[in-house]
């Protein structure tokens, strides 16, 4: 054997496994669970820690290729692995926008060198320009299986309506950044009592909550599958709930700054708290937090978007965007689980069993004979976040400072450790 | 008695006009600055850096200009800078007017300079890339073609015609209009 895990709390509730128990790992795949353990290279003693599959995050930009002062795939990479996540779905708002075959090369191939699952969506349309479709079947060839133009939306609904038409005959999830960008009108926080304060533009929650209707319907229209990103606001998670009751093909997800702070956090002033969209009110948090406990929401993502300092340096200027990959496990479990809000099973289910089935992708299960992609943590360490300390290129971390319960010990992809916290 | 009397009120009025000269200025600088909260249309339709176009001399030190977002303005000479500080733009007059501490230009500039603090940009020719308006249509900028501008700076005194003028045809290279402002970055957003 290559490697045992001793003592492990295997938590999968796809298979129903919740036990401590010794798990052993042979030629990439889970060779044995329980019982008498051959011996093995190596052994390591994982009493107190859990393990879940391996987590999955649907939406991160890792800025590669065109903006590698901020991120490259490796780099990304290494986030990713601190925070248990073996596979990640890249957006194409890169440089070149990822909207040619070639493109979509260029990620595979990197991203096969960093031992865990990379995947790349491309855009909708060419450039992100809203103007044109993208060449659907030359990107599936290329093995695309997600479309966004993640960014912004596409403003032309009818191409939009295309897009979605042609993706219940080629089989591609249609993935939609829900902003109207002439409601926004350059406002660069939430739009209210904060932007008021603050004395700046603000961003009119209609903004999502119009689009978000927009695309439900348009999906509705022909029959297809929409994936509303990053939500943010009670009336979208009004929209979609009341959109499932109906049984639209509608699937969504959030990240963890949307379900911990509010836009009080952007009365600092610092760029650090701007994202897009924006920290919403207290009422808009605890939709989200409603909405993940009831099934509404269905993923739990990073929108992982790193910036440098100096870009992040001026409030007014500084492009939207935060890093998560490092944080979102210890956010969620300390938020959730710690909080008394829900079980492992839950989480379990938003970061890694739902995502992989969004997308269409194989499921990843703590069973013997299955691929050993595990994300093994310690669920009682406290640690503070500092920002200097992330694998990640750019430090632009909304949890700075904050201390969380629940910390990433080992990840393990393709039977390798590739993530060890020393 | 009466000399020294003399001399403290000539050193007092040289005082006063020194202050009075200062204030002038450090009021001209801090009221004429411009609101840097927010962009008005008329800054973002100049934001960006602008380049002068001349021949294919690789050698040549061409003028560049930077208006931002915020009202601040640098003018550059090939790799060297030799102004920076604020600028307002009158849209009716086609001007825009710099706001500059002394410190703030070289000697190169100085002669463009009024009381030390004030110049003036004329621009003409603003011309952005026109698409041919299909029928019943308004006519559309084609959003990844740079835009020419003809930028004026006349010498302090050019009113009787005696200074200079210089006359500088630019570009705009990296233009690109999006509905994000003059940041033309797609992971402006995300």
């Amino acid at each position: 054997m290559e490697l045992i895990l001793k003592n492990l709390r295997a938590f999968d509730p796809q298979t129903g496994l919740d036990g401590v128990t010794d798990i052993a790992v042979d030629g990439g795949r889970i060779a044995q669970i329980g019982g008498e353990m051959p011996p093995a290279d190596r052994v390591i003693d994982c009493t107190g820690l859990t393990a879940f599959p391996g987590l999955f995050d649907m939406h991160v930009h890792w800025r590669d290729p065109g903006f590698t002062e901020k991120e490259d795939i490796f780099t990304g990479a290494a986030a990713a692995k601190a925070g248990g996540v073996t596979g990640v779905l890249l957006m194409p708002n890169t440089k070149p926008p990822v909207d040619s075959a070639e493109t979509v090369k260029y990620i595979t191939e990197r991203g096969a060198q960093t031992g865990i699952n990379v995947y790349t969506s491309a855009c909708i349309t060419k450039g992100m320009k809203s103007e044109e479709l993208c060449d659907y079947d030359e990107l599936k060839a290329a093995g695309v299986f997600c479309i966004t133009d993640d960014g912004r939306p596409v403003e032309n609904a009818e191409l939009m309506r295309q897009a979605l038409e042609l993706s219940v005959e080629n089989g591609m999830c249609v993935s939609s950044h829900c902003e109207d960008l002439k409601i926004i009108n350059g406002g660069i926080i939430n739009k209210g009592r904060v932007s008021e304060a603050l004395g700046v533009k603000g961003m009119d929650r209609a903004s999502e909550d119009y689009i978000t209707a927009r695309e439900i319907a348009l999906a509705a229209s022909c029959g297809a599958h929409i994936h509303i990103c990053h939500v943010s606001t009670r009336g979208s998670v009004n929209i979609i709930r009341a959109a499932k009751a109906y049984g639209a093909n509608v699937t969504c997800e959030t990240a963890p700054h949307y379900f911990t702070y509010t836009e009080d956090k952007l009365m600092s002033r610092d760029a650090d708290y701007r994202m897009s969209p924006p920290l919403r009110t207290e009422d808009d948090r605890q939709a989200i937090e409603e909405a993940l406990l009831d099934g509404t929401i269905d993923a739990v993502i990073t929108d992982h978007a790193p910036h440098t300092a100096e870009q992040k340096a001026d409030f007014l200027k500084a492009p939207n965007g935060v890093v998560g990959l490092e944080t979102s496990l210890a956010a969620t479990l300390t938020h959730f689980y710690h909080g008394g809000k829900c079980g492992l099973d839950r989480i379990v289910r938003l970061m890694a069993v739902n995502p992989r089935k969004i997308l269409g992708l194989p499921p990843v299960k703590i069973a013997v004979g299955e691929s050993a992609e595990l994300c093994i943590f310690d669920p009682n360490e406290r640690w503070t976040v500092v920002p200097e300390k992330l694998h990640s290129k750019s430090k632009n971390t909304v949890f700075k400072g904050e201390t969380f319960t629940g910390r990433v010990k080992y990840t393990v992809c393709g039977g390798k450790i590739v993530f060890e916290d020393m | 008695m009466k000399v020294l009397k003399g001399f403290l009120r000539f050193i007092l009025v040289v005082v006063a006009i020194v202050l009075i000269f200062a204030i002038v200025i450090i009021c001209t600088y801090v009221l004429g600055s411009p609101n840097t909260d927010t962009g008005t249309e008329s800054r973002n339709i100049v934001s960006g850096p602008w380049t002068e176009v001349v021949g294919d001399d690789p050698k040549a030190e061409l003028y560049s200009f930077d208006f931002n977002q915020s009202g601040e303005f640098k003018i550059a000479k090939g790799d060297k800078q030799i102004a920076d500080g604020w600028f307002k733009i009158d849209e009716k007059s086609r001007k825009i007017k710099l706001l500059m501490l002394p410190s703030h230009y070289t000697e190169e500039f100085a002669p463009y300079v009024n009381y030390k603090v004030l110049s003036e940009v004329s621009f003409s020719n603003l011309k952005f890339q026109i698409k041919e308006a299909e029928f019943g249509k308004d006519p559309e900028i084609i959003k990844d073609k740079e835009p020419t501008v003809s930028f004026l700076i006349r010498e302090a005194g050019d009113k009787e015609g005696s200074g200079e003028t210089l006359v500088m045809n630019c570009k705009m290279y990296e233009y690109t209009l999006d509905l994000y402002s003059s940041e033309h970055d797609l992971t402006r957003n995300a």
